[in-house]
Parts: C-alpha cells; structure tokens; sequence
C-alpha cells in the first residue's frame, strides 16, 4: 500500500447551493394566505402562526410578552390544563415565541393527529380569556426570571446598549422591575382584542400536509377577522458614541457591548455588511475569536451580530472577558475594527468566509423544519422566498475593496456606543 | 426508523454509516470513550480542558479550523461525564477533509505549549462565566458532592475547582491522550448523502493506518448505596429560593431506566404534567418547577429542581414535592396518564429524525450502550412501560434515605 501524506492537503470542492424546498401558496376563505414548504417524507408537521404582535406596538411594558405568553391558558369554555391535556395526549408541542417586531405560536404534530389537535390548538389562541389565576402565575415567574437576570453582567449590559441606541423607540425599551407591579390582566386581554382577535398575519407550515388540511385549515382559521399590517416608520438615528461604564463589585467578569444601529436587510448594503460582521466575529476562527479567545484567553466567546429589524437594524459585539483583561479586550478589539477599516481583506481569508457562509446556509437546509425556518425568514423580512437563489451571486461579487469601504463606512470608532458592566476600575 | 450499516476495522475503530439521501450535508461524528468520570480527582476538568486542546492542531495539521471552514463545514465538540464527542457537518464534495483531519487528530496532537497556557486561560473564562460569575452557577458544585461519595460524577465537567485546571502539566496531558485518544476507544457515525462502500474505504485509508493503543479497562468506584439522608444548605447572593432534591436512580442500560424516566414525564413534561399542575397551579408552592434525569450512562440521579414563590418556606415546598412523590409509590399511575407520556415520547422521538446531526449522534451514543440498534428498538422499551414497574421504581428511589437535598437560599 501507498504511504498515505498526511501533511499533504486535499483540494477544497466548491459549494453548491442546496435545492431548497419549493414553497406553495394558497389562501382560505378570508384571504389569509398560507405557505406550505412541503417536504421530509415522515407524516408530521410544523405550523406556525405568526402575528404582527411584538412588543413595539404594546402601550405598557410586559404586555406584549404577557399576551403571548399565555395564549394557551384557558378560554370561556376550558380550562388550560384541560388544553394542555388533550395537546400532549396527542403528543403535540406548542411553543411561543416573541420578539420586538413579532409573537410566533407554533405547533408540532403528528400527522394522524391534525384533525384533533388543531381545532384545539386554534380555538386556544384566539379565544383566549387570560384568566387571573394563569396571569398571576405567569407573572411571578416572569419576575423571578427578571430578577435573576438583572444580577447577570451580559443581561445589564445588553439593556443599557439597545437603551442607547433605540433612545427614543421600542426597540430600546426593557422591563425594570416596577413594571411587574403596573400590568393588569385588563392590559393583556385589550392586546389579544387588538392584536390577535383581528391579525395581521402569516401562516407557515413545515413538513408533510396532513390529508384534508385545505378544510380542515379553512374551518379552523378561514374565518378569523383580519386587520392592516402595522405601519412601518423606519427608525432614523444618528450614530451614538456614548461609552456607559457601569461597575458590579465582585463580578469576576466584565461584559462588553459595542455597536451601532444601521439598517435591515432591505438596505442595498445589508448582506455585504452582513459578510463583513462574519470576518470580523461570526465564526470560531473570526478576527475577534482569534485575537481575543485563542490567542490572549481573554473569554470563552466573542461574537458580532448584524441584525435585521422591521423598523432598524443593529451590528453589535458582545462578549464576556476575564475583570483584570477589560481594558486590554477593548483594545484589542477596537484594534481589530481599524484593521478592517485599514486593510484589505486578503484572498484566503475572503474565500474561507464565504465558503464558511455557504456551509452555514447548507447546515440550515438540514431536515424540513430547518429549511422551512430560513425560508419563512426570509419570507416575514420581505426579501422573499427566492431570496437565496441569487445569493450565491452576491457571495461570489463580494471584494475586499467593497468590503473596506463598508468598514471605513459604518465601522468609525466615534459612531461606536460602548457599554461595559463588570470591572470598569481602568 | 434509522437505517444503518456497521463495520470495524482492525484496530478496533467502530464506523456507523446512516444514508439518508434528503439532506445537503454529511455528518461527521466521532465520539471518544472518555468522560469527566475517567479523571484522576486531584486533576478533575482534565477531559474537557482536553477536548479544547483538540483543536490546537495535530501532528501534521497546523490549523484544525481553517480547514473545516475552508470546506464549508462546521464543528462543535461536547464532554460530559461519561464521554466526549466531536462533530463536523460538512457538503458531501468535501468529506474526505474531516477523515484526514480527525484521523490525523487521532495519531497525535501538536502539543504546542501556547496552546495549552491558552486554552487553560479560555476553560478558566468558561468557569468563571457558567459557574462562578452567573447566580445558582455553583449549585453542582455543590449537589454532586452530596449526592456521590466515591463515584466520580462527584465532579461536573468544568472540574472540582479552578486549581485543577492552573495545575494541569503537559506531561498529563499528553498521557490522558495515549491512555483514551485511540481507534479502539472511538466509534465514529458517518450519515448522509454517502455509501458504505466509499465510508469503508475512506475509514481504510485515513484510520485503518493507526495502531490500536492499550486503553485501560474502566474500573470506576461503585457509589455504595446511600443509607441515610443527605442535607445541605448555602446562602448566596441570589434573588430566590431554589429547592434541589436528587434521588440516586439505575443506570442508563437498565431494564428500569425507561419506567424511571417516564415517571419523570409523569411529573413534569408539559404544561399539563403533575408538578406544574399542583405546586405552581393550585398550591402555588414553586414559580417553577422540574423533574428530570441526569442521563448519565452509570448509575445516575433523578432530580426535582424548583424556584420557590414568593413567601413560602423551604420546609412548606419540600413537603409538597414529598407528596407528589408519595402519590407515585401509592397510587397506580393511570392508563390515560401513561397512554399520554408514552405519546410524548413516541412523537419526540419522530420529530428528532427530522435532522441527520441528531440521527448521528444517536447512533453513537446507541452504539456505546451496546448496540447502536437501541437507537430504535428503545420506542418498544418505552412502550412495554406498565404501571406497576413505574410503581415499584417510585417505591425504590423515593425515599428519603436515598434523598440528597439541597436548600439554595437568597441572602
């Protein structure tokens, strides 16, 4: 046998995009349309319901959340342990979610079990009656997790960061704890009228269609009452440069926020910038991992966001660092910011990144739900469905030279908001 | 249903192939026979702050990472206490990348002393974030300690204590590796868009080429069944009582852990469970509240954990956990009750096929118990469950003597 060369490279294979599923449309009797990304082979499915009930519309502080939070807690004519019962007797799961922008419920189930679990699952949401037992018990624990948190350094420097930077919107609004003391149930049940008793909304579902559901669907929801789309102000800001220094004593790790708003994945530049947030901190061997973890041992993790809003959008940097390395952390970052802006990208790093994007986007198209979930994104950002047929073009047109210009554009160190909490004695 | 294929090569590596065509990337998942449990207890943290080390670069790769990311892959890495286990998913074109990089990890490591003053720095980072600098972070810190003796799950993963881990010496390190990195103490799970054929001969060429190495026999100390309950309480800077009860339960191959961890279902999985039902719901006891199972492969521990409400003492919920415990022992779980846990499991277990990474790690982890075949026989375990055996676990684990508790309170 041939002695095998270890030390010898194997050629890398280009990527190809994967066949993503094909998303179909059709719509019920009231005209909500419902998008089905059919695939997987194995009889179950995901359906997800997703209202435009986030917190940025609520009046009061909790309201939102509250809301969605106990969508599933009883109506005139059941109890929610009665709902929930008969849900994981049928081995269903529910999960509720919410966000600035959205409140998503969903519901996994078997096949052989729609008929009977999605009447059940329906009728919860939007007859829902918040009774006070289930509200008080909500919110006591949403208290308790509150004040958890806020001994967490992440957690305080996370609210302090988006107080800065959404100033004067929703998107920067978080709970203090007077705010527990202020929500009624009258506050929750007057969003569900508004919100979810008439939506907006959109309908997903993920994996194989159950027989019938055309019917069954459009008895279920066919004649829920509608309302407009919220209206979209985009959030115009100027760039903040606040550094807000806050020290926790004894906290044997400091955490870093810095960042900036810019804008969401309709803005020409979005993707571009995207890719460059993914250079600098969005994968293990990113600028800021190298730098900071694997060469100082400074944290455990480092990571950028770039992030898409319906009214903004924001880049942020977040880690937590050892209390005695804070100051030589924020150094080192900041050095790392005007490398980008400095110099270019070189070769082999530009195409690792986007060979390393192209793996992500593959990892995502792992099973049905996971393909469904990047397409439904896409779909509620409103870039559409098609939206990762052309973005393998895009990756490929990505240049060094473009990619420093959006550094040297939205990268300046005196548009950055800095936030630490932890050891500020430097 | 997981279909799949099995093979060994001579030097005792173990290779999993699962074909399943509907999926763009391959699984790559090599798990080692080597857990937190395998530590010396004055050098405890060892298997993990290892596990970092994996990726330091090996005897002829310089950057492990780079060459992952370069074929569009990804990779993670986990250590519990009874394994480690390494991933890479990755496009199908570019699978040949992880079998040279994993085998060559498996030959040797590069031993850089940066990377071990490094990675020792980043795993202190990582204790200091989970368990030290975040609130009820220690409370295993604490619970293992009472509840094992002489068993090593004494020990989380992160390790005993921060010194552990500043103490470590190369040296250790590079012993742990001889004594527990070898192809007779791997099973490696291929799953994909892939044939056997072409796994065989990738699996001949990368790995068949490295020796079989003597892997020690495993034998741990066995936890002496406990006799006498077991207390403990600290005060912490914390916001809210928390409420820890650990009962020692059987191991994770015997015949009773599916009774056991369908009792755990029975108490807390879902909103319409027993717990969350009586002691948030109508006695408001707890704010919150769980039953679950540590999963660890030796004999393990069952624990009921709870944040407690406003006002309410810890003698006042413990006696309400201790009720519903008692309900178990006296009263025959219901044929509904048990008709609805079994579902949950059933249909859990479908939605989890739903992805190859999950498939492949199930594999793996099957394969270690005995027989990677579990990976689907279990369903039929759980549905064998009756009543009874749920009743005659409960009377066996439930009782106070075999109880370690812990009182977790706020300052």
């Amino acid at each position: 046998m041939q002695m095998l060369d270890r030390k010898k490279g194997i050629p890398f294979q280009e990527i190809q995009m994967p066949k993503f599923l094909a998303p179909k449309t059709f719509c019920l009797d009231n005209g909500l349309e419902i998008h089905i990304m059919e695939g997987g082979g194995q009889d179950l499915c995901c359906i997800d319901l997703v209202f435009e009930a986030g917190s940025k519309v609520q009046n009061k502080i909790l309201q939102a959340g509250m809301c969605n939070a106990l969508l599933l807690e009883g109506t005139a004519l059941k109890q929610g342990e009665e709902i929930h019962e008969s849900l994981d007797f049928y081995g269903a799961y529910t999960q509720l979610d919410i966000n600035s922008d959205r409140a998503v419920v969903s519901l996994y189930t078997l096949n052989k079990y729609f008929d009977k679990v999605l009447p059940i699952f329906i009728d919860a949401i939007k007859n829902a009656i918040f009774p006070e037992n289930e509200f008080k018990i909500m919110l006591e624990q949403k208290k308790h997790s509150f004040i958890i948190n806020i001994e967490k350094v992440d957690f305080k420097a996370r609210n302090a960061f988006f107080g800065t930077l959404f100033e004067n919107h929703p998107y920067g609004a978080s709970a203090k704890l007077e705010d527990f003391d202020q929500i009624t149930r009258a506050d929750v049940v007057d969003f569900h009228a508004e919100y979810y008793t008439k939506a907006a909304m959109k309908i997903y579902i993920a994996g194989m269609m159950p027989a019938n559901a055309e019917t069954i669907l459009n008895q279920q929801i066919g004649d829920w009452g509608l309302r407009e789309s919220n209206a979209i102000c985009e959030y115009a800001s100027l760039a903040k440069s606040d550094k807000i220094h806050i020290a926790k004593d004894g906290a044997l790790q400091s955490a870093i926020r810095i960042g900036r708003v810019c804008f969401n994945s309709h803005h020409e530049d979005y993707h571009q910038f995207k890719f460059l947030s993914v250079v600098l901190g969005g994968y293990f061997g990113s600028r800021l991992m190298s730098n900071l973890r694997e060469d100082k041992g400074l944290t455990y993790g480092i990571g950028t966001m770039c992030v898409h809003q319906e009214e903004s959008g924001y880049f942020s940097i977040s880690t937590e660092v050892k209390g005695e390395g804070t100051q030589l952390a924020l150094q080192e970052i900041y050095k790392e910011l005007k490398r980008l802006r400095d110099d270019l990208i070189p070769d082999d790093e530009l195409s690792l990144v986007k060979n390393y994007v192209m793996g992500q986007i593959l990892k995502s198209a792992d099973g049905p739900f996971a393909q469904a979930s990047l397409l439904k994104n896409m779909h509620i950002q409103g870039v559409g469905f098609e939206f990762y047929d052309s973005y393998q073009k895009m990756l490929d047109s990505l240049d060094a030279v473009q990619l420093q210009e959006l550094a040297n554009k939205y990268l300046k160190e005196e548009d950055l908001c800095e936030v630490v909490v932890g050891n500020t004695s430097f | 249903m997981i279909n799949f294929e099995r093979f060994e090569l001579d030097n005792g590596l173990k290779v999993i192939v699962h074909q399943d065509k509907s999926t763009p990337i391959v699984v790559f998942n090599l798990l080692y026979d080597v857990g937190a449990r395998d530590e010396d207890p004055s050098r405890t943290g060892l298997a993990h702050l290892f596990e970092h080390l994996m990726f330091g670069g090996s005897v002829n790769i310089a950057n492990y990472d780079e060459v992952v990311e370069k074929s569009g892959g990804q990779n993670n890495a986990f250590t519990s206490n009874d394994i480690t286990n390494y991933y890479i998913t990755l496009p199908k074109e570019n699978l040949e990348q992880a079998f040279r990089l994993e085998s060559d990890r498996m030959l040797s490591l590069a031993f850089t002393p940066k990377s071990l003053e490094v990675q020792r720095q980043v795993v202190i980072e990582e204790f200091k974030q989970n368990y030290l600098n975040q609130p009820y972070g220690d409370l295993h810190l604490l619970l293992r300690p009472l509840a094992y003796q002489k068993h090593p799950y004494q020990w989380p993963t992160i390790g005993k204590e921060v010194s552990h881990i500043e103490k470590t010496t190369m040296e250790e390190v590079k012993a742990f590796f001889y004594k527990h990195y070898a192809p007779n103490n791997a099973i490696l799970v291929v799953a994909g868009d892939v044939d056997v054929a072409e796994i065989k001969a990738l699996s001949e060429k990368w790995f068949a080429p490295i020796e079989r190495r003597d892997v020690p026999v495993r034998n741990l100390p066995k936890e002496p069944r406990q006799t006498k309950a077991r207390k403990l309480e600290v005060e912490r800077d914390v916001p809210v009582d928390v409420l820890y009860k650990a009962f020692h339960m059987c191991a994770r191959t015997h015949k009773d852990f599916y009774a056991t961890d369908l009792i755990s279902d029975v108490l807390s999985r879902g909103n319409s469970s027993r717990l969350y039902n009586s002691l948030v719901k109508d006695q408001k006891l707890f704010s919150e509240i769980d039953a679950f199972i540590g999963g660890d492969l030796d004999e393990g521990l069952f624990y009921v954990a709870g944040k407690l409400a406003t006002g309410v003492s810890m003698i006042q919920a413990e006696s309400g956990i201790d009720s519903e415990l008692e309900k178990l022992k006296s009263v025959l779980v219901e044929e509904n009750e048990l008709r609805k846990v079994k579902n949950k499991v059933l249909s859990a277990h479908l939605f989890s096929e739903l992805n190859v990474l999950n498939k492949a790690m199930s594999l793996a982890t099957s394969e270690l118990m005995g027989d990677a075949n579990l990976v689907n026989n279990e369903i039929a375990f759980y549905e064998s469950v009756t009543a009874v055996e749920m009743q005659n676990v409960a009377i066996d684990i439930f009782r106070d003597e075999n109880s370690n508790t812990l009182y977790y309170k706020a300052k």
